[in-house]
């Protein structure tokens, strides 16, 4: 295992195997009478967040919690930016406060790699501007392996702003790692350069290859997309790519419908397709906990089979 | 007081010249080439040339330094002393200072501080717009008349474009050395690095290559519309490359540069996400740096530029977003090209001497009083290299206040050993 998480561009299949297996083992405790283990006890996790984010700072304090590691909640505000407050410097006060591992958001892409770089801590990637979201990437791949048995040879539909999406990036190195075969539909203009390169099929019509899709999954779109003048009007964005009643019966009845959270309901995704059978959105949080802890728990040296008991 | 430097092999594409001579340097003046053999000579000082390459001094066209102003990113003792390191001996000072050299008097005094301050020869760039913003005209013949060399708008071409056209009109008489920066704003947005497959690949913001051809393509029908020379700064795509050639071709009044890092660096640079690598224009993929060199090769790219610009660590070793563009280059540009380019044999020594040296010296008008060769009873300006010299490149150790280079760290040959610059050594390495 590797001593950061930047990524899933940097890390190996058989490493996010490890994550996997070692998530269903956390998942297993969520049964019990008693959820939390003492396994990382004494060790000290901060959240260092630069952006808002309720969902996966939560996510990371319970998994954290229910390891029994000392979680702390750094929210970066905007006035000690304006202040003058460096990244850098921001980063040696939380190691001087002792932290093992160091979990980051930032607006902007390769701050994780920036502090990596600077601190003795492990750096955990909770999403790096348009980079990646590594944990959001496993848990989706976890979802998946869990109702399908596995990701190799599935084809999973990422739909939206895969430009600005680090969740389409982290799912994009992931899947296509483990074999998966990944298409990505958008608005031209949201579509990055290159994308093909990465293995990727890009593919115009999502009314077309909604039918071929085990799995899809639908991007929030950040609503200042429109303002920026990358699609005319949210209006028409649902028109061409939200996941409304009428796409829904176009999905393969047992596929998953996927969303990262949160939704715009009614623009990239409407009510009644989250409550339709096929969606896992809730289950995708369960999820995230149960993966944050491996990697919580991997990354400060522990082993699976340690967990397991 | 007098200087023989002997026994070198002597390269100057201007001159002709290369092979073993003999440079004698009295005063600031060269006073004798001589071919070995020749009637010993005697001088103050001998400098033991063996196994060096004895060059004339070289040009940048393209300098950012501080001063007045922003004195903690360069000061033009610190930028002057790092030029001289390089091999420098004539720099064109940026006019981006703080306040700009957007005004005569301000001009004239910047150029009070170098003549003080300064062990290589610094000209300056008047600005072309006032306060580099681009909407109103600079008094152009002021800025000439108070010393300024080149009349230039760095980082970014004026979005106005009726004002670029009254510039070069109303500049062309003036018959001092104009240049633009393309990059189009708009076009560049928020992008970090060369929009493509790596930057999909590391998720970082992409600057298309169209933010430059876009640029590039209104300069050159501007250039075509007035008939102004008008030279463009810092290009570094395939596409600027060929629209350059077909005007060249077409007869039209274009010179270019492009820079060291360009030249060798690709955007694969990026995967680190280190703001060291965060230029403009920034890093090309493979495809692109091959067709500079080219460029540079058949002369479509007439010189090279280091577009030095240095940045306190705290400024621009930061986020990638927030970071400043550039890098420090006047301390590596020749090892660079040197290393990478003569010796694995992709570019000739005497074509990279004449691109540093005769080249940018002809566009800024100094060629006709002897800078950029090396001749009798011209400029005594010359760089010492030592071919063999094997060194890491190690930015604490820059005489520049800039520390941020892409090429920290990496093992270059063929440093500037010793510089002469007006006839004083300013620069020797210890040995």
């Amino acid at each position: 295992m590797q001593r950061d998480l930047l990524g899933l561009r940097q890390l190996e299949a058989k490493d996010m195997e490890l994550i996997l297996d070692t998530a269903e083992a956390c998942k297993q405790l969520f049964n019990r009478p008693v959820r939390k283990v003492p396994t990382l006890r004494g060790k000290v996790v901060v959240n260092l967040f630069y952006e808002p984010s309720t969902r996966t700072r939560t996510s990371f304090e319970m998994a954290g919690k229910w390891l029994s590691a000392d979680v702390v909640n750094i929210t970066v505000a905007a006035s000690s930016v304006v202040k003058g407050e460096s990244l850098k410097d921001t980063a040696r006060t939380v190691q001087a406060l002792g932290a093992d591992m160091v979990v980051i958001r930032h607006q902007a892409s390769g701050v994780p790699h920036l502090l990596a770089r600077t601190v003795d801590a492990a750096i955990i990637n909770a999403g790096d501007g348009t980079n990646e979201h590594p944990t959001q990437g496993l848990l989706d791949i976890f979802t998946i392996r869990q109702h399908l048995g596995q990701v190799a040879g599935k084809r999973v539909l990422i739909v939206g702003d895969i430009l600005h999406s680090r969740v389409a990036r982290s799912n994009i190195w992931g899947l296509t790692k483990l074999g998966a075969a990944v298409m990505v539909c958008g608005p031209p203009t949201l579509i990055p350069v290159g994308l093909e390169k990465l293995g990727v099929t890009v593919v115009e019509n999502l009314d077309e290859v909604l039918p071929l899709a085990d799995v899809v999954n639908v991007l929030r779109i950040q609503l200042e997309r429109q303002k920026a003048g990358m699609f005319p009007t949210l209006r028409e964005y649902t028109r061409r790519w939200g996941i409304t009643g009428e796409r829904l019966a176009l999905m393969r009845p047992d596929a998953l419908l996927m969303h990262p959270g949160p939704a715009n309901l009614g623009v990239e995704i409407s009510e009644e397709a989250t409550l339709d059978r096929r969606s896992v959105i809730r289950e995708q949080v369960t999820n995230g906990v149960a993966v944050r802890m491996a990697v919580l728990y991997l990354l400060s040296g522990g082993e699976r089979h340690e967990l397991a008991d | 007081m007098s200087l023989l430097i002997k026994g070198g092999r002597v390269v100057d594409p201007a001159a002709g010249l290369d092979g073993y001579f003999d440079i004698l340097v009295e005063e600031d003046l060269i006073a004798g080439i001589m071919a070995p053999g020749s009637e010993p000579v005697a001088a103050d000082e001998v400098y033991e040339a063996g196994g060096r390459l004895v060059l004339p001094g070289l040009v940048d066209l393209h300098v950012h330094f501080g001063e007045p102003g922003r004195e903690e990113r360069e000061t033009i003792k610190s930028g002057t002393m790092a030029a001289a390191r390089g091999g420098f001996t004539t720099v064109l000072m940026m006019p981006d200072t703080e306040p700009p050299l957007d005004d005569p008097a301000v001009l004239a005094q910047a150029l009070d501080i170098a003549s003080r301050k300064s062990a290589i020869r610094v000209l300056a760039a008047g600005a072309l717009s006032k306060e580099l913003a681009g909407r109103e005209m600079t008094e152009l013949a002021g800025l000439v008349a108070a010393g300024a060399t080149g009349l230039v708008e760095p980082d970014r071409l004026p979005a106005n474009k009726a004002l670029l056209r009254r510039i070069l009109q109303y500049a062309a008489p003036l018959g001092a050395f104009i240049a633009v920066h393309p990059v189009e704003y708009d076009l560049l947005g928020s992008g970090v690095m060369h929009e493509g497959a790596q930057s999909t690949a590391f998720g970082i913001p992409g600057i298309p290559a169209a933010a430059e051809e876009v640029a590039v393509a209104a300069c050159l029908l501007l250039i075509a519309a007035t008939g102004t020379p008008l030279h463009l700064s810092g290009i570094s795509t395939a596409g600027s490359v060929r629209l350059i050639a077909r005007a060249k071709e077409d007869g039209l009044p274009v010179t270019c540069d492009t820079s060291p890092y360009h030249l060798v660096l690709t955007d694969e640079y990026m995967s680190g996400y280190e703001a060291s690598g965060k230029l403009l224009p920034p890093l090309r993929p493979p495809e692109d740096v091959a067709a500079l060199v080219a460029g540079l090769t058949d002369g479509t790219i007439d010189c090279v530029a280091t577009n030095h610009t240095p940045y306190p660590p705290e400024e621009k070793d930061i986020e990638l977003d927030k970071a400043p563009f550039g890098a420090v280059a006047l301390e590596v540009a020749w090892p660079l090209l040197y290393h990478h380019l003569v010796r694995e044999g992709r570019l000739s020594l005497r074509r990279l001497v004449e691109a540093m040296s005769a080249k940018p010296a002809a566009l800024l008008g100094l060629a006709g009083k002897g800078t950029g060769t090396l001749r009798l009873g011209g400029p005594a300006d010359l760089v010492i290299v030592n071919p063999e010299a094997q060194k890491v490149v190690q930015p604490e150790s820059f005489c520049s206040k800039g520390r941020s280079t892409p090429v920290s760290g990496r093992l270059l040959s063929g440093w500037p050993e010793a510089t002469v610059a007006g006839g004083r050594l300013v620069w020797r390495e210890s040995r």
